[in-house]
C-alpha cells in the first residue's frame, strides 16, 4: 500500500462537505461516474484531473480539462502534493491532505456555554423565550397604563410581537438556508426573542432613569448606547446561529452594526435638537419606588440655591445667540 | 285721578325727551368743540407707508404733544426699522411723530410732532368724579371717522392693582388712546380697553399727568434706549407686585389630604373644580389662582401674568405603578407654550431634584427662559409633584411671565414650603 491521503470537497466557506480516503493511485477526479471522486459541477470535465505517483512522490495532474486546475488563482498542469494542497476544479474547491497532516489540539468543552448551546440548538428554547417575552410585554402593558386595557389590546400586543419576531427570524432563516443549506428558524427565533426581552427590560430601566436622573442628555445617550449594544448583540447572535464567518468576524460584525446604529441615532438626535423654547427640559416621570427616604433628597433651601445656576446658563445662551434684526 | 296720572305721565315723558335732547345736544356740543383736538394715530409699514394698525390720540400742552395708548404704538418701539408712527389731524394733514415717553404698565404713550396744530385738551384735576356722571369718549372706531360715544362713569375697578375707570359705554377698536371728556370738556380718562357690551375701561387722567410731568422733566427728549426703558419699567412693576405677594402669608386651601397655598394676594382670582374622569378611574380636584391685570407689552406678549395651579388626584382603583403612570401623565403638562414668540426667548433651562419640605418629598423642577431683548426679565415655570403615596398625588405649577429670577425663586420656594399634609 502506498501513501494515504484524503481528498476533500469544500464549500465556499472552506468547510468539508465530502471526504474520501485515497490509498490507490491513480485517483481520478471528474464529473463522469468513472471517477473516484465525482464532482457535480458543470464546469468540471468528465475527466478533469488525476492524483498519481511520480518519481518524487504524489502529484496532481490536469488530464486535458477545459477549465484547468487553479491554485491560488494560477493555472497549473501538475502540482506536487506535500502536506496540503487546495485547488479549484471548475467552481469546486478540492483539498488534498496527507494522512500525517497535523491537526490542532481539541478545544476544551466549556460547561458554562451550555445555556447558549441550549438556546441555539434545542427546539424548546424559542418557545420558552417567546412565552417569556410575551409575558413581560403584557406585564409592562398592564403596569405602564392606567386606563383599562381592552381584550383586543391584550391579544394584539403578544400577537403583533410574535408576528414581528417570526418575520425577522424568518428572514434570517432564509438567508441561512441560502448560505448553509439549513434554515435554523427556531434558533433565530430564540435569539430575536431574547433580544426583545432585553430591550423590554432596558426600556423599563430607562423609564426609571427618567424618574431618578436629572440630566436629559445622559438618559438620551444611554438610550442610544443601549439600543446600539442590543442591535450589535442581535446581529452577532444571528450570525452565530447561521455559523457565518469566524468568531472574530462575527464579533466585528456585531460591533460594526452597533456602531452604525449609534452613528445614525446620534445624527438623528443632533439634527432633531428638541426645541426647549416651547418645551421644558425636565423628565416628568414619577415612580412609586424606591421609598422617598432612599431618594437623593435635598432641602428646599439647597434646591433653590442650586437653581441659581440657571441664571448664568441663560446669560450664556442669550450671549451666544443674539437676535440679528434692527 | 286718571287725568292726573295722564298729566304726570305726560310730564315725565316730556322731561325724559328734554333730557335726551339735552344729552344729544351735549354730545353734539362736545364733538363740535373738541373733535379738532383728537387725532388718528397710525402705525405704518416703513417701506410702503401702508397702515398696519390704527388708534386715536389727543393734543395736550405743550403744543405738538399728543397722548395715546402704549399698545397703539408698541410695534414702532419694538421694531423701529419696520414701523413708523404717523398722526392724522382733523384737517386731513399727516405728520410724522416720535415716541418721547411711555408708561407700559398704565398703557400710555406721549408722541411729539413738531408743528402739529391741534387744540390742546385741559386735564381734569378738580373734585373726584361721582358714579353716574356722564362721560363723552372721542376716537376713530374701526377707521370709520371721528366719533363721540356717550357713557357713564362707574368708579374705579375694585380687584385690580392698577387704576382703571369702569366706563359704561361702547369703546371699539381704533378708539384706543382717545380722550374721555367730562361735560366741561376736561379729560377724565383715556380710552384703553373694552370687555364687550357697554363695559369699557379708561386710564384715569392722573396717570396722564404723571407721565407728562416725567416727560417735561426730561425736556420731552425720548429715553436713549426705548427697549431698555421698557425693561426697566417692567422690572420695577414686577418688583412691586411680587413684593406685595411675598410680603404677606398666603391663604390655604385643603385638597383631599393635602393643604396648599391659595389667594397669594388680593389681586388674585381663584377658582376650584372637581372634574370627574369618565370611567372614574381616579378623582381629581383642581384649584387655580390667576392675576387679571396683565400688562400689554407687544402683540404677542403680556406681562404680569401669575398663575398657580394645584391638582390633587387619588384613586381607589389604581395603585403603585399604574397610579404613577397616571400621575406621570398629569405631571407631563409643562405649561411652556403659553406666551410669546419663540424668537424672543432663549431656550428654557431647568433645575430638577427631589426636595423635602417639613412635611413632604417632591419631584420639583424650576425652569426659566430669558427674554433676549428685555434685559433681566424671564419667564418662569415651577412644578412640583408630591411623592411617596401609592394612590394619592398632589402637583402644583407656578407660572410667571416677565419677572426677575430672584423674586421668582423666592415665590416658588414659598409655594413649595406651603404644601403639606392636612393635620
Amino acid at each position: 500500500m502506498g501513501r494515504v491521503i484524503f481528498a476533500e470537497r469544500l464549500d465556499r466557506h472552506g468547510e468539508v462537505t465530502e471526504r474520501v480516503r485515497v490509498e490507490r493511485y491513480p485517483f481520478r477526479i471528474g464529473r463522469a461516474y468513472t471517477n473516484d471522486l465525482v464532482l457535480d459541477d458543470p464546469h468540471v470535465c468528465e475527466e478533469h484531473a488525476v492524483v498519481e505517483e511520480a518519481e518524487d512522490g504524489l502529484r496532481l495532474r490536469d488530464v486535458g480539462s477545459r477549465n484547468d486546475i487553479l491554485e491560488g488563482g494560477a493555472r497549473e498542469v501538475t502540482l506536487p502534493l506535500a502536506g496540503q494542497l487546495v485547488v479549484e476544479l471548475g467552481r469546486t474547491h478540492v483539498r488534498l491532505r496527507d494522512r500525517d497532516y497535523a491537526v490542532g489540539p481539541a478545544v476544551t468543552l466549556r460547561r458554562r456555554q451550555a445555556p447558549i448551546e441550549w438556546l441555539l440548538s434545542h427546539w424548546t428554547s424559542p418557545v420558552v423565550v417567546i412565552v417569556l417575552a410575551a409575558a413581560l410585554g403584557l406585564a409592562i402593558l398592564r403596569q405602564g397604563t392606567w386606563r383599562e386595557t381592552g381584550w383586543s389590546e391584550w391579544l394584539q400586543t403578544p400577537l403583533f410581537g410574535i408576528g414581528a419576531l417570526a418575520l425577522w427570524a424568518g428572514g434570517w432563516a432564509l438567508a441561512t438556508r441560502f448560505l448553509r443549506q439549513r434554515s435554523r428558524f427556531p434558533a433565530h427565533m430564540a435569539v430575536a426573542g431574547l433580544l426583545l426581552i432585553a430591550s423590554e427590560l432596558a426600556d423599563e430601566a430607562l423609564q426609571f432613569a427618567r424618574f431618578l436622573v436629572e440630566s436629559i442628555a445622559a438618559v438620551q445617550w444611554t438610550d442610544i448606547a443601549i439600543t446600539s449594544v442590543l442591535i450589535g448583540l442581535l446581529i452577532y447572535g444571528h450570525l452565530r446561529v447561521a455559523t457565518v464567518g469566524s468568531a472574530r468576524q462575527r464579533v466585528l460584525s456585531g460591533i460594526m452594526a452597533a456602531g452604525l446604529v449609534f452613528g445614525a441615532r446620534a445624527l438623528a438626535q443632533s439634527e432633531s435638537e428638541p426645541d426647549w423654547v416651547s418645551t421644558l427640559p425636565y423628565w416628568s416621570r414619577l415612580e412609586p419606588l424606591p421609598p422617598v427616604t432612599w431618594l437623593p433628597r435635598e432641602s428646599v433651601e439647597s434646591f433653590f440655591e442650586r437653581a441659581q445656576v440657571i441664571e448664568a446658563e441663560l446669560a450664556e445662551l442669550a450671549r451666544k445667540d443674539e437676535p440679528t434684526d434692527d | 285721578m286718571l287725568r292726573r296720572a295722564a298729566l304726570l305721565a305726560g310730564l315725565v315723558a316730556g322731561l325724559a325727551a328734554a333730557a335726551a335732547h339735552a344729552q344729544t345736544d351735549a354730545s353734539a356740543e362736545i364733538f363740535a368743540t373738541h373733535a379738532s383736538g383728537v387725532v388718528q394715530v397710525e402705525i405704518q409699514e416703513a417701506g410702503s407707508g401702508a397702515k398696519r394698525s390704527i388708534g386715536s390720540g389727543f393734543a395736550v400742552e405743550p403744543a405738538g404733544t399728543f397722548v395715546t395708548n402704549y399698545h397703539v404704538v408698541s410695534a414702532a418701539l419694538h421694531d423701529p426699522s419696520r414701523y413708523v408712527v404717523k398722526i392724522h389731524l382733523q384737517d386731513g394733514g399727516e405728520l410724522a411723530a416720535s415716541l418721547v415717553a411711555f408708561d407700559v404698565v398704565q398703557d400710555l404713550a406721549l408722541l411729539r410732532s413738531e408743528g402739529a396744530q391741534a387744540r390742546p385738551f385741559a386735564l381734569h384735576a378738580g373734585t373726584p368724579l361721582r358714579k353716574g356722571e356722564r362721560l363723552y369718549s372721542l376716537g376713530n372706531p374701526l377707521d370709520l371717522g371721528m366719533s363721540v360715544v356717550e357713557g357713564t362713569y362707574n368708579g374705579l375697578l375694585e380687584h385690580s392693582r392698577y387704576a382703571r375707570i369702569h366706563f359704561s359705554g361702547s369703546l371699539n377698536p381704533g378708539m384706543s388712546g382717545g380722550p374721555a371728556l367730562l361735560a366741561s370738556g376736561e379729560v377724565a380718562g383715556v380710552n384703553v380697553a373694552s370687555a364687550g357690551e357697554q363695559v369699557s375701561f379708561l386710564v384715569p387722567v392722573r396717570e396722564v399727568r404723571a407721565l407728562l410731568a416725567r416727560a417735561r422733566k426730561a425736556g420731552f427728549e425720548p429715553p436713549a434706549d426705548l427697549r431698555a426703558e421698557l425693561a426697566a419699567q417692567l422690572l420695577r412693576q414686577q418688583e412691586g407686585y411680587l413684593g406685595e405677594i411675598l410680603a404677606k402669608p398666603f391663604g390655604e386651601v385643603r385638597m383631599g389630604r393635602f393643604v396648599a397655598p391659595t389667594g397669594l394676594a388680593p389681586f388674585f382670582n381663584c377658582w376650584g373644580d372637581a372634574p370627574e374622569d369618565e370611567e372614574a378611574f381616579y378623582q381629581e380636584r383642581s384649584h387655580s389662582c390667576f392675576t387679571e391685570d396683565h400688562v400689554f407689552v407687544s402683540d404677542e406678549q403680556s406681562f404680569a401674568i401669575v398663575e398657580l395651579h394645584h391638582r390633587q388626584v387619588e384613586s381607589t382603583k389604581l395603585s403603585g405603578r399604574r397610579f404613577y403612570a397616571l400621575y406621570s401623565w398629569l405631571f407631563e403638562e409643562d405649561f411652556s407654550k403659553r406666551w410669546g414668540r419663540e424668537v424672543d426667548f432663549t431656550p428654557f433651562r431647568c433645575q430638577t431634584g427631589f426636595v423635602t419640605n417639613t412635611s413632604l418629598t417632591f419631584k420639583a423642577t424650576f425652569c426659566a427662559r430669558r427674554f433676549r431683548r428685555l434685559e433681566g426679565l424671564y419667564d418662569v415655570v415651577f412644578k412640583a409633584a408630591a411623592l411617596g403615596q401609592r394612590s394619592d398625588g398632589f402637583e402644583t405649577a407656578l407660572l410667571l411671565s416677565g419677572v426677575a429670577l430672584e423674586p421668582a425663586r423666592e415665590l416658588s420656594r414659598r409655594v413649595l414650603e406651603a404644601i403639606r399634609w392636612a393635620e
